[in-house]
């Protein structure tokens, strides 16, 4: 299997070579923290960074996606789907692993029975560059959750292995692609760099904290019910929405017809929303099937640790950590989990361990 | 209708600084298509030829601050088919209403001597809704551009005026902020009603609340964050009562103790 | 195996056309669309219990009940309430107006399953709307099912849905029984009087050889239940239709996640069995 080596400083020449072909995007600082956005600026590319505001999900999914446009004279109607299909294709530079696995759970959601093409067309015509985290980020929790490494979803992988060069893994023909309109800045592994690779595996193992155990969440989950746990975290919590914006595998989304001005036109237009929302669950007749806000807390827990095993055979979280950052009210996604755990485990009829 | 076939609109001002009346007729890019849906047949700010009435739509901007201000609005609604009213003064009293906390006759006092008698001042200055039915409201101070033009078209293809359930938060979060509350900044973006695209935030400054509490509000949970970051509790009452004095009645408020 | 039509993109409805509107109560109007291209019109088929996303483009879409049956080839009608902004732009609709429907989604009714068994429905309010599609579907291959109990209970009198298929056809039909009441009556009622519970003292129920459809408010299911249970119908044996928010009717919004699964998906119908295991779900 070829792999590949690249040094650290060519890395602005092969996203300057990248941008002829494509809109390269990556992590670039914003304030105090980072967020992806379209390199114009190469030299704003920050590898080194922690974590984004907001997961990379924005390109696969964004908040407003026109889903069709319709005339409404005589009521025809104009498919949109294939609209980013004509963009030139687009490269995500620097993609950590959790972020990698993000997109993984959204192509289930997207996938199966109904595919959804507005998805599908964002996600071929995207290339994923994936960046290997040796060190945890501040709220990551990424190997508690089982999801600090991937073997799929990605089309370029990068393990910085050491000051000066990154080990590169190639995932997909679209990876490969991307050594060939660079061949001279890659260089072919040799035995040495296959043991710098295994140092720099063993060295993230050591550094990442296995935190949570997660074997009985969906029992858990069901148990917690009518638990204190919801209604205290209700006091603290605004539903403002923040965790669920940043989260890399919240997916749920609203649809209005927004008509122009000379009421003619409609673009009818997803635009992301969430569970803790107070009209998520209300309906005709004003009937509110969560209209207690703790309620909806509640139901995000629910379905990302419970629910999302029944959709999609796993949970939705990939340990970014996003929501601990975001929450402005301090709510620790993993401290709740933490909390669930001990609720099995405080049983008097649970021994040993 | 108007002659036109158009709905007619009438657009008028109470106690409030006209920055929402200057605010649409600043929307230079929409003026001419909103003129193509609507026929405005009363706006004296605008206008120098009025109609009395009636209008299909009423846009109320400002609060109710005098005697003779109830009557007027009471008869704009009852020549009015929708009422609209815009802006924090018209929603929730807005920066007029703060003197609501202060003792009137000594403010009086300061501002227009001995003589006061000629003025027509209520006890409390209160929202459009205080006195009479109000369709769709607009908060902000001002009131959004944009959330303006888009309850326009609602209004003209037959829908009920969009209203975000959910607080700024979610749209400056959309517009990737870093949490102002998390650089230990008094941000009322949590508890306050989304629509301005997260403006302030946006711009490192923080949410003032003008566009008032969002539905279902946990103001406990804002309270708690706000003291923990160091604000006593007189300056989290008056940041939540800022823009929107009229929240000081909601059940919801009464509960806090200060 | 459900032929369907194929779409290309599965949230671009087909365009159809208003051919017929009934009107039922003062808030509920029964219609009935056409589709525009004809492949659709041929392959359009569904199973009861089945639901359409609806658009009145300018408006917005949502879901609806099939009230209509696929015996009946080429009509399709939904049951709507004026309620909101959508259902009351609907209302206002005119023979030949446009509209987009896609569908039809969810799981249905198990048709099969029901085969060679006696029913009883039991539905409150607009409730009936999409057991009326079993219930006709039943009528029209009448030899595949046994004896056919319908209790219904409304409000009020004028509430009523589908008051002239309950009094003139169904009742009118061998080995169907249909019985009604009202929580509240008129001048003029002389029905029963109480909810629909109340109808179970009034017929022979058996629950042997028996499965039971139930569809209403969300405060109807439990009583009902309840009921069924001590009738000794088996949890398996009761299958509910359920509402919930949707805005995709395909699985991706999550909007009408009830318990872990999802109603556009896995439902609309569930069996008594699914419900108790789902949270919030009655």
């Amino acid at each position: 299997m070829p792999t590949y080596t690249i040094r650290k400083d060519e890395i602005p020449k092969l996203v300057e070579t990248l941008k002829e072909k494509y809109e390269v995007y990556g992590p670039v600082p914003r304030r105090t923290s980072h967020v992806f956005d379209k390199l114009d600026d190469v030299s704003k590319l920050d590898l080194d960074y922690d974590s984004t505001i907001m997961s990379p999900k924005k390109y696969l999914t964004p908040n407003r996606q026109v889903l069709m446009r319709v005339g409404l004279k005589e009521t025809t109607l104009e498919d949109t789907a294939n609209e980013s299909t004509m963009d030139t294709p687009r490269i995500l530079f620097g993609v950590h692993a959790c972020d990698i696995n993000g997109i993984l759970f959204l192509d289930k959601v997207f996938g199966g029975k109904y595919q959804d093409v507005y998805y599908a067309s964002n996600r071929e015509n995207t290339t994923i560059v994936g960046l290997n985290c040796i060190s945890p980020c501040k709220y990551g929790f990424c190997r508690s959750v089982d999801k600090n490494y991937v073997f799929e979803g990605y089309d370029l992988f990068l393990t910085e292995v050491s000051d000066t060069h990154y080990y590169v893994h190639v995932g997909t023909p679209k990876g490969d692609r991307i050594i060939t309109y660079a061949p001279e800045l890659f260089s072919e592994t040799s035995i040495g760099d296959n043991d710098l690779f295994k140092t720099a595996l063993r060295k993230k193992h050591e550094n990442h904290p296995d935190e949570l155990y997660l074997d009985y969440i969906h029992e858990t989950l069901d148990m917690a019910w009518d638990d204190e746990i919801w209604d205290e975290l209700g006091e603290l919590c605004m539903n403002c929405g923040s965790c669920a914006m940043t989260c890399p595998t919240c997916y749920c989304f609203d649809v209005e017809d927004d008509v122009d001005l000379s009421l003619s036109t409609v673009e009818r237009t997803r635009k992301w929303d969430t569970c803790l929302f107070h009209d998520f669950a209300l309906v005709a007749g004003n009937h509110n099937f969560r209209g207690h806000p703790p309620s909806r807390l509640k139901y995000r827990f629910y379905h990302k640790f419970r629910a999302a095993i029944h959709d999609h055979g796993e949970i939705a979280c990939t340990g970014c950590g996003r929501c601990i950052e975001a929450c402005p009210a301090g709510i620790s996604i993993k401290d709740v989990l933490h909390r669930l755990q001990d609720y099995w485990a405080s049983s008097p009829t649970v021994t040993g361990g | 209708m108007g002659k036109s076939g158009k709905p007619t609109v009438g657009i008028f001002g109470f106690t409030g600084c006209a920055g929402c009346q200057l605010n649409i007729l600043n929307l230079e890019d929409y003026l001419l298509d909103i003129l193509g849906l609507v026929d405005i047949t009363t706006w004296v700010m605008a206008k120098s030829e009025n109609s009395p009435g009636p209008w299909d739509i009423a846009i109320v901007e400002g609060s109710i601050a005098k005697e003779s201000e109830i009557e007027r609005i009471k008869k704009i609604r009852e020549n009015s088919g929708l009422l609209v009213a815009i802006g924090a003064c018209a929603t929730h009293g807005g920066l007029p209403a703060m003197r609501n906390v202060l003792d009137v006759e000594a403010m009086q006092e300061i501002v227009y001597g001995e003589k006061t008698e000629h003025l027509d001042v209520l006890e409390k200055i209160m929202p459009v809704s205080h006195y009479v039915k109000v369709d769709a409201e607009l908060p902000g101070c001002p009131m959004d551009k944009n959330e303006f033009v888009e309850a326009v078209k609602a209004i003209a293809i037959g829908k009920t005026p969009f209203v975000p359930n959910y607080s700024v938060c979610y749209e400056c979060k959309i517009r990737e902020n870093a949490c102002l509350i998390n650089e230990d900044k008094f941000c009322m973006g949590p508890v306050t009603q989304a629509g301005c695209d997260a403006l302030c935030p946006t711009n490192g400054a923080v949410c003032e609340g003008c566009r008032g509490p969002v539905a279902q509000v946990n103001w406990g949970a804002e309270f708690k964050i706000l003291k923990e970051l160091g604000a006593t509790p007189e300056e989290i009452k008056r940041r939540f009562l800022k823009y929107c004095p009229s929240t000081a009645e909601m059940p919801a408020f009464k509960e806090l103790t200060f | 195996m459900q032929i369907q039509v194929k779409r290309d993109n599965e949230y671009v409805p087909d365009i159809a056309k208003l051919v017929k509107k009934t009107k039922m109560t003062e808030y509920e109007i029964l219609f009935e669309f056409v589709f525009d291209n004809q492949e659709v019109r041929d392959l359009f088929t569904y199973i009861p219990g089945q639901f359409v996303q609806l658009s009145i483009f300018g408006i917005g879409e949502a879901p609806f009940s099939i009230s209509s049956t696929p015996t009946r080839k080429g009509v399709l009608q939904l049951g709507v309430r004026n309620t909101g902004d959508l259902t009351a732009a609907m209302h206002k609709l005119e023979i030949g107006d446009k509209v987009g429907i896609r569908g039809p989604y969810g799981n249905g009714f198990p048709i099969n399953k029901l085969k060679g068994h006696n029913l009883l429905f039991v539905a409150g309010g607009i409730g009936l709307v999409p057991l009326r599609s079993v219930i006709n579907y039943v009528a029209d291959r009448r030899d595949d099912f046994g004896k056919v109990t319908i209790l219904y209970g409304s409000r009020n009198p004028e509430e009523r849905v589908f008051v002239d298929e309950l009094e003139k056809t169904w009742s009118k039909i061998p080995d169907f029984e249909v019985l009604q009441t009202v929580d509240q009556g008129n001048d003029t009622w002389e029905g029963n009087v109480g909810v629909v519970t109340t109808l179970f003292k009034k017929c022979l129920v058996d629950s042997k050889e028996s499965m039971a459809l139930i569809c209403g408010p969300p405060v109807m299911y439990k009583f009902v239940v309840r009921d069924l249970l001590n009738l000794g119908f088996a949890r398996d044996e009761i299958f509910l239709s359920l509402e919930r928010r949707m805005k995709c009717g395909i699985g991706k919004c999550a909007h009408c996640q009830v318990g872990h699964k999802l109603t556009c998906m896995d439902g609309p119908v569930f069996t008594y069995f699914e419900a108790e295991r789902l949270q919030e779900s009655i």
